[in-house]
């Protein structure tokens, strides 16, 4: 039939059109990229809410490419490990001695500093001794009994009180920067004045356990500032990871919505301009009525309400959606109604459903294959304004929500730049291509006939 | 529908006081209403090829649609002989559908009243599908029939309709409508809109279609010398009144309503010698507003025109054996 | 002395499709007071040559080459702004099809005969030239206060003819102006153009598809087909006896009410921008010879005024 030869010639007319081939390849791209994250990734997206899981990470950090601008000052995140030697065991405790020897030579010290500790049974206790280049030393220790994690506001009071008898007092904000510094720092009053000791370090981490525990994993940590290809947020998550796991969740909800908002649309629209008369100004006047709704209000109200998942979101829009295709397909079909052929099928006695699916139905379908696909970057920013407002579909990472996140840690403020960069940058993205197709899929329908 | 009403056996569709006005506006703006059709009584004979002629803007075309009824007549009554069984299609009737086969059209533009993205079978097919030719052997072979009728080739069903040319698709036209075996066909300016070249194709094949299948053939056309060749009889349309009718030889020949004889006269004929001479045209300038006029529209251009002639409508005069004109000089 | 000379002029239309010789190296002669018709079907080029001799054609349509003589001046080679200035609606106007509807609805009749005048710097009294023009078409001086739309179309084609007579041109061009209104308007703007041609020795050139309309105002006729001229002569032998095999046919097809019959012409015209080797109507013709396909043949002088080109002859 005519559609045959129709749905082949779109194609080679988006495929000799350069902006739709390459719309076409980066959209494939997306897709596998897509598949990946939901095949490879999978858990972690579960674990995306989950703070424990990115403890080892390094906070706030920025892109890692970053530190080939200044190696000194950018770096990533040193992880050591050692054998743990055991000192002393007893019926009533073991004690291990793990030693860690490294050299540091950045001008700023770690972000933060992790003792990643996994035993067979909860550790009773630990103690570090910390040895800087120039043999000054601190010890360390824990408040309350030591998890896995250990990090620098865990020893906190510890590093507190080696503050205050270097300097005299205890600033009133404590940052893990500045526990840092405290660690990295010359001895004096100028522990906390930002200029570090380059040299060798000595860690010394003394474990008692109940008997027979055995240290399964030891690490530690010196966080950097910079990680991943996108750097990570407040939490630890790397912002790559983020992208990647909204993409398939931006993609589905962009493709659905514009779909099912399309396909509607152009059938009401459509059958009403076909029909004409009363069924047709009832038609319209409810068209008209949907489409003045604001969308955004009635959606951010009925999201908070139902708290939908992905389809019912996807339908949700759609409804708001629907009327604007639906007014275009109404004056397409009342133009096509104009042409002397539908007259001619009606003298010769063919009934007027049969007349809408020979002549109206194939003169629709390139609108709506344009439409649907100029109409995923609209969808696309609908969903991911809803998710930056806090109505992201259960369970879901999308670009919004990273959005959200990175507003009420004020970001901006902080000069984490790309927490909010990057996943903009991707809406953005993801939007071109569609936009490049649909755009050649228009020229092809509105060039060749 | 009701089945009363006079008509001749030998009369295969007639129309009494047909009207068809077209109003525009009504709710805030001033009603304007146009007389498209405005009181045509017309015969037409069983197997008799009747040219309806007149400019643009004449009613011609409307009084085709409605003849076939796709157009709702204002006032008046088409009677249609079917089978000696005659049927009276008035403003108030339904659209008559099984009666729908046997009144056929052929539109004026062959690129708009086919789709062009058709395949040309499915154009031929669906029709007789719809017709309760359930038979695909049936099918194909009234198919087969029609286009041997027209002349086209078999092989062009797997073409698409955009493949084919302009004479090609009014060919295919005439097919569809054929293919419905009607007994009456409008034809509505089927050449115009085609090279010269093409017309005395298409022209030709109506006229061997109506010789060899008898049916009834309502020409509509604004060229007269076309008119000529196809006709066995004229009506002259003007401003929606038929100003005279008959043998299609006799009215070309010996015209007697000052509107067809001024036609004849400014119509171009292959005249050479004729290249300085002005043309007597005899026809005033319009300078009446034509809803002043209450008898013949042709009032405000007419040489002859007299007051009768702007208060009352001409009575149809019988002049001869087939010859009627609508003229107060008679 | 011909006051308008043509030669050897080609307008082609630069398309994805290929290149359309849409004007294929045609030659015409005009002289003073006299009407000559170009007649052709859709397609035959004779639009785009009235369009070409007013240098109106736009990309991708191109002028490649030929001459132009007017007084024996080659007007092709002036540039745009001196055959603006000097031509252009002074020396050689043109009306078209579309004419009656080149008038802008918002303004009167009037003044846009005056502002015509004010363009080409006209010197004398802008109203009483108006009214002159408007009595030069049978047209009431009222008409000069009327909107386009209060106008009948027979009657806004007859102000556009005075408005392209505005300045006096010695030639005007007519691109099929009357195709579009009635019979009767069409016999009555005919009857002017031939007072036109009589009281103010107007020489015009007249184009359309309508042959029967030709014979009754042409002088003398050219016949165009796919973009080159195939006979040309004096109207009144050329349709007694026409010599060119198309020229036969297409008297044949014209529709005449003089006649019951008319015939076609098989075949199509060939696709301008592929023009078969040879004579360009060599795949329809009766009588093609072997000759017919392979060269194409030149536009001869065989009697009298009477060019054709053809091999039969």
């Amino acid at each position: 039939m005519a559609a045959e030869t129709g749905i082949k010639l779109y194609l080679n007319t988006i495929l000799k059109n350069k902006s739709g081939l390459i719309g076409l390849l980066m959209i494939i791209i997306f897709v596998a990229l897509s598949i990946y994250a939901v095949t490879a990734y999978s858990n972690v997206n579960n674990e995306w809410k989950n703070g424990m899981y990115w403890e080892s990470y390094p906070k706030n950090a920025m892109p890692y490419w970053m530190s080939y601008f200044n190696p000194q000052k950018i770096f990533g995140t040193e992880t050591l490990t050692t054998k743990p030697s055991l000192l002393y065991s007893s019926s009533n405790y073991y004690i291990y001695q793990l030693n860690y020897n490294f050299t540091w030579s950045k001008d700023k010290p770690p972000t933060d500093v992790i003792f990643y500790i996994k035993s067979s049974t909860p550790m009773e206790s630990i103690q570090i001794l910390w040895i800087k280049p120039d043999g000054t030393n601190i010890t360390l220790s824990t408040t309350s009994q030591p998890s896995s994690y250990t990090d620098l506001i865990s020893l906190s009071s510890s590093i507190k009180s080696y503050m205050s008898e270097q300097i005299g007092y205890v600033p009133p904000t404590v940052t893990p920067q500045l526990l840092s510094q405290s660690l990295f720092g010359y001895e004096g009053k100028g522990l906390l004045n930002g200029t570090i000791e380059k040299g060798l370090y000595k860690v010394q981490v003394t474990i008692v356990t109940s008997p027979n525990t055995k240290i399964l994993i030891n690490k530690l940590y010196l966080e950097g500032n910079a990680y991943g290809l996108f750097g990570t947020d407040i939490y630890g998550r790397p912002i790559d990871l983020g992208i990647l796991l909204g993409l398939p969740n931006a993609l589905e909800i962009g493709l659905l919505t514009s779909i099912i908002s399309v396909i509607g649309g152009v059938i009401i629209g459509g059958i009403s301009g076909f029909l004409g008369g009363k069924t047709d100004s009832a038609m319209n006047w409810v068209t008209l009525v949907i489409l003045v709704l604001p969308a955004l209000p009635f959606l951010v109200v009925l999201s908070y309400v139902m708290r939908p998942n992905l389809l019912l979101e996807a339908l949700l829009i759609a409804f708001l959606s629907w009327p604007f295709y639906a007014i275009i397909a109404r004056s397409a079909a009342q133009s096509i109604k104009n042409m002397t052929f539908v007259e001619a099928d009606k003298v010769l006695g063919i009934p007027s459903y049969r007349t809408f699916f020979t002549h109206f139905m194939p003169r629709l379908t390139p609108f709506a294959i344009a439409y649907t696909a100029l109409g995923v970057p609209g969808a696309i920013i609908l969903v991911e304004t809803l998710s930056f407002l806090g109505l992201t579909p259960a369970g879901l990472v999308t670009w919004g929500s990273i959005l959200d996140s990175a507003e009420s840690n004020f970001a901006a403020v902080n000069g984490w730049w790309w927490w909010i960069l990057f996943p903009g940058l991707m809406i953005i993205l993801v939007s071109i291509p569609f936009v490049m197709i649909g755009f050649s899929i228009e020229k092809a329908v509105f060039g060749g006939k | 529908m009701s089945h009363a009403g006079y008509i001749d056996s030998n009369v295969l569709i007639k129309t009494e006081g047909l009207k068809v006005y077209f109003v525009k506006g009504g709710f805030l703006s001033e009603k304007q209403i146009t007389k498209a059709v405005d009181g045509v009584d017309m015969k037409i004979n069983k197997g008799e090829v009747m040219a309806l002629v007149g400019e643009s803007g004449s009613g011609k075309t409307t009084l085709g649609r409605a003849m076939i009824g796709l157009q709702k007549p204002t006032d008046g009554k088409i009677i249609y002989n079917r089978d000696n069984n005659p049927i009276i299609i008035t403003p108030k009737t339904k659209i008559i559908k099984h009666i729908r086969k046997e009144l056929q059209m052929v539109y004026q533009d062959p690129y708009s009243s086919i789709d062009p993205y058709m395949k040309v079978y499915d154009a031929l097919s669906m029709p007789l599908k719809y017709a309760k030719i359930k038979n695909k052997e049936s099918i194909n072979k009234k198919i087969e029939e029609v286009l041997n009728m027209v002349g086209l080739p078999l092989d062009l069903i797997n073409n698409y309709v955009f493949q084919l040319s302009g004479g090609q698709r009014q060919r295919l036209s005439i097919a569809r409508a054929l293919s419905l075996d009607p007994r009456f066909l409008v034809a509505d300016e089927p050449v115009t809109m085609l090279d010269a070249s093409l017309k005395g194709e298409i022209v030709d094949l109506l006229k061997k279609i109506n010789k060899k299948t008898g049916i009834t053939i309502l020409f509509i056309t604004h060229e007269l010398p076309i008119a000529k060749i196809i006709a066995n009889r004229i009506s002259v349309m003007y401003k929606g009144k038929i100003v005279e009718s008959g043998r299609a030889q006799t009215v070309l020949t010996d015209p007697l309503h000052p509107y067809t004889q001024v036609l004849l006269e400014a119509y171009p004929k292959i005249n050479p010698e004729s290249k300085d001479t002005i043309k007597t045209i005899k026809v005033k300038e319009s300078n009446i507003s034509a809803s002043k006029i209450k008898g013949c529209p042709f009032y405000d251009r007419c040489p002859f025109a007299t007051q009768k002639c702007l208060e009352k409508m001409p009575d149809i005069k019988s002049i001869s054996s087939d010859h009627e004109v609508a003229c107060w000089l008679y | 002395m011909p006051l308008l000379s043509v030669r050897d002029f080609s307008i082609h239309f630069y398309t994805p499709k290929g290149v359309r010789k849409a004007v294929d190296r045609v030659n015409l002669d005009l002289s003073k007071k006299e009407v000559i018709g170009i007649a052709g079907e859709s397609g035959s080029g004779k639009s785009t040559l009235a369009m070409g001799i007013m240098r109106l054609i736009t990309p991708p349509g191109k002028i490649v080459g030929g001459k132009i003589l007017f007084n024996n001046e080659d007007i092709l080679s002036y540039n745009e702004g001196k055959f603006n200035k000097e031509i252009r609606w002074k020396k050689i106007s043109m009306i078209f099809q579309g004419s009656m509807n080149g008038f802008t609805p918002v303004f009167k009749i009037g003044q846009q005969i005056e502002e015509v005048l004010e363009i080409h710097e006209y010197k004398g009294n802008f109203k009483e030239r108006v009214n002159e023009l408007l009595k030069m078409v049978e047209l009431d001086p009222s008409v000069s206060d009327k909107y386009p739309h209060e106008l009948s179309g027979g009657m806004r084609q007859r102000a556009f003819i005075a408005m392209a007579l505005a300045l006096n041109p010695e030639i005007l061009i007519c691109d099929e102006p009357t195709t579009a209104l009635d019979v009767i308007t069409q016999a009555k703007i005919i009857n002017l153009l031939k007072t036109l041609k009589k009281d103010l020795g107007l020489s015009i050139i007249f184009i359309t598809h309508d042959l029967a309309l030709l014979s009754e105002i042409s002088d003398r006729l050219y016949i165009m087909y796919a973009g080159g001229i195939m006979e040309s002569g004096y109207s009144l032998d050329l349709y007694k006896n026409p010599k060119h095999p198309y020229t036969q046919l297409l008297m044949d097809s014209i529709a005449d009410i003089n006649k019951d019959y008319i015939k076609g012409i098989p075949g199509f015209m060939p696709d301008l921008a592929n023009l078969p080797k040879g004579c360009r109507f060599s795949d329809r013709c009766p009588y093609a010879m072997d000759i017919c396909k392979q060269k194409e043949p030149e536009l001869k002088r065989i009697e009298g005024d009477r060019y054709v080109s053809c091999w039969l002859y």
